[in-house]
């Protein structure tokens, strides 16, 4: 037997506005771009959910209706559902449908689609909370298998999930840790006791991705027949094909043919009786693992380092995300529910994904995607919305003060010159 | 070398002149330049040759050009200002002549500073020089069409055409250096052409005015300008290019001082002539020993890329802000809010904003290497490279008591408002005076 093994990734961000130096003070609503323009998130959502979510989202519905067999599974992070319930709540109720089939499985990630792991170990466990959370109230399903963002993985969150009783988690089947080994297996992560790994065939699921409108391709186009032989020819028991939900309609818009290629794809597979189709908890219950993975160093899914440098490598974007996890402290200390989910909101990977340079020449117009003119223009953004967030916490800290006895109080009954910031604010 | 000399034979009015008398040619008026018209001067044609206007404008040239014009118009010259480019403008001290250069055509890769607005749009195109040398050609033509007794050329970029009018008219001419290739290369590679550009400009004129000693002095030395031509003539500020304190007290800013920050101030253009770079290497100084310090890195340019990754590398990325180019009131705002402002250029003619600052009641550090260095002695001044000594001076100003800030700031404000329009248009007048009485 053979099974195919799908996973989508449903993801929005909340970008932040232009914001200048003279907001700093002023303006906390970072997230509110209200102009015609791809900061506006609300319009973003819109767009995306009328291109993506909701054509993709009948036509698999279509799919598990016609092909009892046909199953897959769906990552979406707390922000996106957050986006879609207040803007796009259609799509909500056509993922409720996903749910009911029983055929479906949502996995686990950080409600903010953060890298928190990396920063905070306390933080990425509350938004891991949150999100199943979020999951449980919506798809009244407890994520049992985990995807940290942006398929980042290494030992030490294998041997996480594995003390929180994930039953599988999901990673990039990179050649180097895979030493010559196929990716169509269930493995072990290191040191799991009951963890399994289950990795991308990346070559697979690129083809599908990435690949599929690209005429330079010697391939194309892709149609479903050959796209089944090779399933057909690969080696394994599970191909695991991992990708943005966003691909359908998105990435790949519907003048492509990718909606016919998703319709038609399940129907000419199941015509090879030996394929089947399962969520990544069923390939983990119904495949034996074939040893251990070791991957002492972060591995994720981004473009040809697979690292973590698309995120993390140049002085801005380490700047950034250092200012941002050094005011975690102070953010708790704060008690300011609203201060402390915009420094949340800010942790979303997608920001410091707009700062990368490694593609680029300084100050070249840049090719990939991003709502900014430059991953200097963003940087310059950001840092003044960090400074204003850094700025409340200041006003919030002046307006406590330590009584006598050590407890305490408002400054009220004393002000101070900061004080009485605090209160015109 | 101290010279007297008779400015207006016609109205028998007597003007005084002191060189200065080791550097030799700073003119200063024995009497106010107003007090002085008597209304029986005779009044002049002016034929003024210019690249920028506020508020079509990237810096300082335009600024000046503004203040000049405003200020000489009171000084019994009338002025037809020429442009090379139709702009909606329209003043009252001068008639505004567009040369309607057609658009640039072939693309070069060397932009000129000057070349654009603040929104980053180039002005004239790209091809700078190609529209330099068109701008020359129209102005024989302007200069056969407007009347006029003398003409007036505004940098290199002007330089040409002032000598074209000059080849057809035969007035005087009178270049004005504001910078020099020297300046804006900030040490690095001088582009011959611009070089070659100014040089002509310069031995073209029948006076060469530069805005700084300092500046006169790169005219004699590097472009062989023979000293008794040249003149240094301080520029200013005044109501006119700069609002007053009072206006700009309240400003946005104050929320960032009222969290307990402090503001260091630079507002530049971000490119090697500036020091941006060398400003944060004392940022990095001061902010290390302070927690509270915040710098602000206005301007927009070259080395922009470089000192975001330059103040990320050094740990300070939460300490700068870089907020872009500023304008106007915007910009004022800053000076205005700052604590203290920095001017570290490498190579700076004169430098008009630390004169906006002072104006405004900020205290500034500016660079010895910089014109304005010699006309307000009272501003600290550094090497530019010095970073401890710049990170000295910041962190001295920012712990100065409210008593020696008021102090300081008042003698900024009164330093800034000797330094007005007119006193550079009375003395500019003055060298008009003598040109028409020396009969070239």
């Amino acid at each position: 037997m053979k099974n195919v093994c799908i996973y989508l990734q449903v993801h929005q961000p909340y970008r932040v506005k232009r914001y200048g130096l003279f907001d700093i003070g002023h303006d906390h609503a970072y997230f509110g771009g209200d102009e015609e323009n791809d900061l506006n998130n609300a319009r973003v959502l819109q767009k995306v959910a009328a291109k993506s979510y909701l054509p993709t989202a009948q036509r698999l519905l279509a799919l598990l209706e016609r092909y009892p067999q046909f199953r897959f599974s769906l990552s979406i992070s707390g922000i996106a559902l957050e986006q879609l319930e207040r803007d796009a709540p259609d799509v909500i109720d056509l993922f409720r449908l996903f749910a009911k089939s029983r055929r479906v499985e949502f996995l686990g990630e950080t409600y903010y689609h953060s890298l928190s792991f990396f920063y905070s170990r306390p933080e990425f466990e509350r938004q891991v909370r949150m999100h199943a959370e979020t999951i449980e109230r919506l798809f009244e399903q407890s994520p049992r298998v985990f995807r940290n963002t942006e398929l980042s993985y290494t030992n030490a969150l294998g041997a996480w999930a594995d003390e929180h009783g994930y039953l599988g988690i999901l990673a990039e089947g990179w050649d180097p840790v895979l030493g010559g080994r196929s990716p169509n297996h269930v493995y072990r992560p290191m040191n799991a006791r009951r963890t399994k790994l289950l990795l991308k065939n990346y070559k697979l699921s690129d083809d599908v991705a990435f690949r599929f409108s690209s005429r330079d391709w010697n391939e194309w186009p892709l149609t479903t027949e050959k796209f089944g032989q090779w399933l057909s020819a690969a080696d394994g028991e599970t191909m695991n094909l991992f990708m943005d939900y966003e691909t359908f309609g998105e990435h790949q818009w519907e003048d492509t043919g990718i909606f016919d290629f998703l319709s038609a794809l399940p129907g000419e597979l199941l015509k090879n009786p030996q394929i089947t189709f399962m969520t990544p908890s069923g390939a983990i219950a119904a495949l034996p693992d074939r040893g251990v993975i070791d991957v002492p160093h972060v591995t994720t899914w981004a473009d040809t380092d697979r690292d973590l440098t698309a995120w993390l490598g140049n002085e801005l974007q380490q700047a950034a995300i250092g200012t941002l996890y050094g005011l975690e402290a102070r953010v708790h200390a704060a008690s300011d529910a609203s201060l402390l989910e915009d420094w949340r909101r800010l942790q979303t990977s997608d920001h410091f994904y707009y700062l990368c340079t490694k593609w680029s020449a300084d100050g070249d117009v840049h090719a990939y995607f991003s709502p900014y003119g430059s991953p200097y223009e963003a940087y310059k953004i950001y840092m003044h919305v960090l400074k204003d967030l850094e700025w409340r916490l200041r006003v919030n800290e002046s307006s406590v003060q330590t009584s006598p006895h050590g407890s305490a109080t408002a400054a009220r009954t004393q002000p101070s010159r900061e004080a009485a910031v605090g209160v015109g604010v | 070398m101290s010279t007297i000399f008779i400015a207006n034979l016609l109205a028998l009015f007597l003007s005084l002149f002191v060189a200065g008398a080791l550097l030799g040619a700073v003119f200063t008026h024995t009497r106010s330049g107003r007090a002085a018209v008597d209304g029986a001067r005779r009044r002049l044609r002016a034929l003024i040759f210019g690249w920028e206007f506020p508020p079509f404008n990237s810096g300082g040239l335009g600024v000046a050009s503004l203040g000049l014009t405003r200020a000489l118009s009171r000084q019994d010259v009338d002025i037809t200002f020429v442009l090379p480019k139709a702009y909606p403008l329209s003043v009252p001290y001068a008639k505004m002549v567009a040369a309607e250069l057609e658009e640039a055509g072939a693309k070069v890769t060397y932009a000129y500073p000057s070349a654009t607005a603040a929104d980053g749009t180039p002005l004239y195109g790209e091809d700078m020089i190609g529209q330099v040398k068109r701008y020359a050609k129209a102005g024989a033509q302007i200069a056969k069409r407007e009347p006029h007794d003398i003409i007036y050329a505004h940098d290199w970029l002007a330089f040409g055409a002032g000598k074209a009018a000059k080849g057809i008219s035969k007035k005087p001419l009178i270049s004005h250096v504001h910078a020099t290739e020297f300046d804006r290369s900030g040490g690095g590679r001088v582009n011959q052409t611009v070089y070659d550009l100014e040089r002509e400009g310069m031995h073209a004129a029948d006076r060469v005015i530069a805005v700084s000693r300092r500046t006169r002095d790169m005219a004699i030395q590097h472009y062989g300008v023979p000293r008794e031509k040249t003149h240094a003539v301080w520029n200013g500020v005044d109501d006119e290019t700069a609002p007053a304190y009072d206006e700009m007290r309240a400003g946005r800013l104050a929320q960032l001082t009222r969290a307990g920050h402090t503001l260091v101030l630079f507002a530049g253009r971000l490119t090697l002539q500036k020091g941006p770079d060398h400003f944060l290497n004392a940022a990095a100084k001061v902010a290390a020993k302070d927690p509270d310090v915040l710098f602000v890195m206005a301007g927009s340019g070259d080395m922009e890329a470089q000192l975001l990754r330059q103040a990320a590398g050094l740990g300070i990325g939460n300490r700068v802000l870089f907020p872009g180019f500023l304008r106007d009131h915007d910009l004022h705002e800053a000076y205005a809010s700052a604590d203290v402002y920095v001017m570290p250029s490498v190579s700076e003619p004169f430098g008009i904003s630390a004169l906006e600052a002072m104006r405004l009641g900020t205290p500034v550090i500016i660079s010895k290497q910089s014109g304005v260095a010699e006309a307000v002695p009272e501003a600290i001044q550094v090497d530019f490279w010095d970073a401890d000594a710049l990170a000295q001076a910041i962190e001295q100003v920012l712990a100065a008591r409210p008593k020696e800030r008021e102090a300081h700031a008042v003698r900024g404000h009164n330093a800034a408002a000797r330094l007005s329009w007119d006193r550079a248009a009375s003395e500019i007048r003055a060298i008009m005076d003598e040109l028409a009485l020396s009969g070239i």
